[in-house]
């Protein structure tokens, strides 16, 4: 007599002898271990339970009744032991990774993308990757990045370590096929269009024979729907073009930016190119002149930064555009964001740092006697302006400006002029010298870099029409202004070159600064007016 | 080598193909399929085919759909997807260079 045990296998329920339940459970745990408990693994072991269900309900029925031995030993010589089972090879287990495979397999399309290829690396297999994609031979693609360093210099390298990051390394089965895509014999993208065409047609042979298109749809829904199939290769194509112009773009961008910044002359500054930044001054020098040398380094890495991430990322966009892989690395991303905010916050700290630079103001003043005794009228000029060509105008300080005399930066500005009636009888000359420091000592160290001269021959003042910065100083917003001082009775002749200097004299004609140059003009009680007779000059 | 080891992996490669060429003509089900690869002699045991069958569906080749069945808990019943028509055509012509190939290299000897 045997003991008999009531089961259920895949909801159908069998009795079964005690030593056949056992053979039986210890199968089925066999299998369990062998397929893992992964969603896949399960999945077969249902179906093969199932299949056990359905070959034990064929051989029971009203007479036989209960499962034996015997029974369970021919399932089990049936369906086969694990080590029977002839399973391919994997390279990772079952499961999980089957799902990843999936989704990529699925995605690919058989379409190629470009991956690293781990298998054939010197580096970081970026050009065999390349050299896959394009089916072109590694070693000439080698050669030709070697060249590119030629071309446009160690970006070449920059270039190389943005693919290496940003482009994965083809790590299954699935991704290496993609990376070498079908034997090519023509250019790869062309090919990508002809498979994007198929697929349009693939689409619309579907949709007509599928269910929907039988009930008799609207001919203006299926004409629309091939019509957006249509659009799609259209756009694909013009995002070929638009990573293409954003490679170029952010290239010509890069190599703008660092040689202005390392080198001082930009290396396309001849070119058509030049996006409005003059690339003839020296940025680095450039900011030398506002910041104070220990912020120096600071501000010159952080514009770096911050200038140079956002041309990387357009070329990185660029490229991903181009050759459509897909990238998940997060952590770069953020960390480079990270970065550029660093810059960002550094620089605006430095910045308002420097204004620190800018809090006080100190003025001084010094009067000098203009001899003029003996004349009637004091005639005004300046000297040749000398600078006019070499000055950068799109650079404003202020009042001031910045020109390249022999290579080296000069920070020079308009002297303003005015006039003035004097209490006395003599011409007097009042100079004032301001400029703003940190401190009032350091405004007035400022200030003393101030350099500023004028003649005086007979009854002509020859000003110059310049003021400059001592070299090596900082512009910290130095102005000079003069008031000269004309006792009533005497008269002074504006010439036309000091028109750069004058700023707002008052005249009883309200005749506005430009217009006043070229005459003569006598002090009179009420202010400055016009003498009637026009004196040529000597 | 082992002999009986070659000779399976020979067979593995195949395997595949075979159950896409079973199902080409109409959906089956399961034991339908073990049932004609029996009888073409290429799989000995039924636990052959289950991981198989899951993979293929799993990989978006082959998809099924649930039967109730009087004589037992419900089937899956198979049938080729488009990729899986695909993938068959390409081994198809897979497997006739590798026929060519064989014979080729045995008509040289």
């Amino acid at each position: 007599m045997k003991k008999t045990f009531t089961i259920n296998i895949s909801g159908s329920v069998f009795h079964i002898d005690e030593d056949a339940y056992e053979k039986l459970q210890k199968y089925l745990q066999m299998l369990n271990r062998h397929f893992g408990p992964a969603a896949e693994g399960q999945e077969i072991l249902q179906d093969i339970e199932a299949r056990i269900a359905e070959i034990l309900l064929e051989n029971t029925n009203n007479k036989i009744e209960v499962v034996t031995n015997d029974m369970v030993d021919k399932v089990i010589a049936r369906m086969g032991k694990p080590e029977d089972f002839m399973e391919p090879e994997e390279e990772e287990p079952l499961g999980r990774n089957r799902a990843e495979e999936t989704s990529q397999a699925g995605d690919a399309k058989f379409r190629r993308r470009l991956y690293r290829d781990g298998d054939s690396r010197v580096l970081g297999g970026v050009c065999s990757g390349m050299a896959a994609y394009f089916n072109m031979d590694t070693v000439i693609l080698r050669v030709i990045f070697f060249l590119l360093f030629f071309l446009i210099g160690p970006f070449n390298i920059l270039l190389y370590f943005i693919l290496w990051i940003a482009v994965p390394k083809a790590k299954t089965t699935a991704q290496r096929l993609e990376m070498r895509g079908k034997e090519a014999t023509v250019s790869n993208i062309e090919k990508s269009i002809k498979e994007e065409m198929n697929e349009v047609g693939e689409s619309y042979n579907k949709f007509m024979n599928s269910p929907s298109n039988e009930k008799g749809q609207s001919r203006i829904e299926r004409f629309g729907d091939m019509i957006t199939s249509l659009l799609r290769v259209v756009l694909r194509v013009i995002v070929l073009v638009f990573g293409s112009v954003l490679i170029i773009g952010g290239i010509a961008a890069l190599i703008g930016f660092v040689t202005s910044m390392a080198v001082g002359h930009s290396f396309l500054s001849g070119g058509p190119w030049n996006f409005g930044w003059n690339s003839e001054i020296d940025f680095a020098a450039l900011i030398n002149n506002f910041v104070s040398p220990g912020a120096y380094i600071i501000s010159l890495v952080s514009i770096s930064i911050l200038v140079g991430i956002p041309i990387l990322l357009i070329l990185f966009i660029g490229t991903k555009l181009l050759f459509r892989y897909k990238t998940n690395n997060r952590l770069i991303g953020l960390g480079t964001f990270g970065l550029w905010l660093i810059a960002l916050i550094t620089l605006i700290v430095v910045s308002v740092n420097q204004v620190s630079n800018f809090a006080k103001q100190t003025s001084q003043t010094t009067t000098q006697k203009v001899d003029c005794t003996q004349c009637k009228t004091l005639y005004l000029e300046t000297t040749d302006d000398l600078y006019e060509s070499l000055i950068d105008n799109e650079i404003n300080l202020d009042r001031m400006k910045i020109a390249m005399v022999n290579g080296k930066e000069k920070i020079l500005g308009h002297p303003r002029f005015t006039i003035e009636k004097s209490n006395g009888n003599e011409f007097l000359l009042l100079i004032k010298k301001e400029s703003r420091g940190r401190n009032i000592d350091d405004a007035q160290l400022n200030a003393d870099q101030i350099n500023y001269n004028f003649a005086q021959k007979d009854s002509t003042v020859i000003f110059e029409p310049y003021y400059f910065l001592k070299d090596n100083a900082r512009w910290r917003n130095q102005e000079v202004s003069m008031i000269l001082k004309v006792p009533v009775g005497k008269s002074v002749y504006l010439d036309e070159r000091m028109a750069g200097l004058i700023s707002n004299i008052e005249n009883t004609e309200n005749m506005w600064d430009g217009d006043m140059i070229g005459k003569t003009w006598t002090m009179t009680a009420d202010g400055l007016a016009l003498k009637q007779e026009a004196i040529l000059k000597k | 080598m082992n002999l009986d080891n070659t000779k399976a992996q020979m067979r593995k490669g195949v395997l595949e193909y075979c159950i896409l060429l079973v199902i080409e003509g109409k959906p089956l089900y399961a034991s339908d399929i073990i049932e004609e690869l029996k009888e073409s002699k290429m799989i000995v045991v039924e636990g052959t085919l289950y991981p198989l069958l899951t993979r293929l569906k799993n990989d978006g080749l082959l998809s099924y759909k649930w039967e109730e069945s009087t004589q037992g808990p419900p089937r899956k019943y198979y049938e080729l997807t488009e990729e899986g028509r695909y993938f068959l055509n390409e081994m198809g012509e897979s497997w006739n260079e590798l026929v060519d190939a064989v014979r080729m290299i045995k008509e040289h000897k």
